[in-house]
């Protein structure tokens, strides 16, 4: 456990680094209104028209709302003593 | 003036987001195994249930509205059918999870399900933080 504040750290900048990542795809892709920089409601409109896109897209939100919202809930709002 | 407002728009997205991620770490360096306190841990069963549900499900989708009728009625000036499939859409996938994610919260608090996910690789790690 004494390597919790350093992996705690390490996983905080990989965050900060994806999040910059896809920010500046982004904003890239809106100052150049072109497919060659497709932005993200360009690229889930092109997932969306296929089935199979939509179907990944469905079960990607699942898992964010699972691990967002429930993962963490007990049924019934029960203690730990159950 | 919509790639200005775009723009502006990802600029806030951003820093919110690393300002929840700053939030986020600080929380976990201070109880590295902390859960999410209840205001009312006395408060069990279904009345508790419900309201919990209805604040999560109700109280996001409403904020969720508020969202889209400030932005993309207000700002962006998006058609007004937008909004219309915006909230209906939205229903029609709480509708479709809600059975979901309350049959998930069900099979992964019984203790047959604790007891084989305990058996599996890394399970200690996962243990930890349920049982904490």
């Amino acid at each position: 456990m004494r390597d919790l504040p350093f992996r705690a750290r390490i996983g905080y900048l990989v965050w900060v680094l994806l999040f910059t990542g896809l920010f500046t795809w982004e904003a890239i892709g809106l100052v150049n209104p072109t497919d060659a920089y497709p932005t993200l409601s360009q690229a889930v409109r092109a997932l969306s028209e296929h089935q199979v896109g939509r179907w990944g897209l469905f079960v990607v939100w699942l898992w964010l709302g699972l691990h967002a919202f429930v993962r963490h809930w007990r049924f019934l709002l029960r203690g730990s003593a159950d | 003036m919509a790639d200005k407002l775009a723009i502006a728009t990802v600029v806030v997205v951003y820093v919110v987001t690393l300002v929840f991620l700053r939030v986020a770490l600080r929380l976990w360096l201070r109880e590295p195994h902390g859960r999410p306190r209840r205001r009312h841990p006395e408060r069990r069963g279904w009345p508790e249930l419900i309201r919990q549900l209805a604040l999560t499900y109700v109280g996001g989708w409403l904020l969720l509205m508020v969202v889209i009728l400030c932005y993309y009625g207000g700002l962006a000036r998006h058609r007004p059918d937008f909004a219309v499939h915006a909230a209906t859409g939205t229903l029609s996938l709480m509708g479709l999870t809600f059975p979901f994610f309350l049959a998930v919260t069900w099979l992964t608090t019984r203790p047959a399900f604790r007891r084989l996910v305990a058996r599996l690789p890394g399970a200690g790690r996962f243990r930890r933080g349920a049982d904490s």
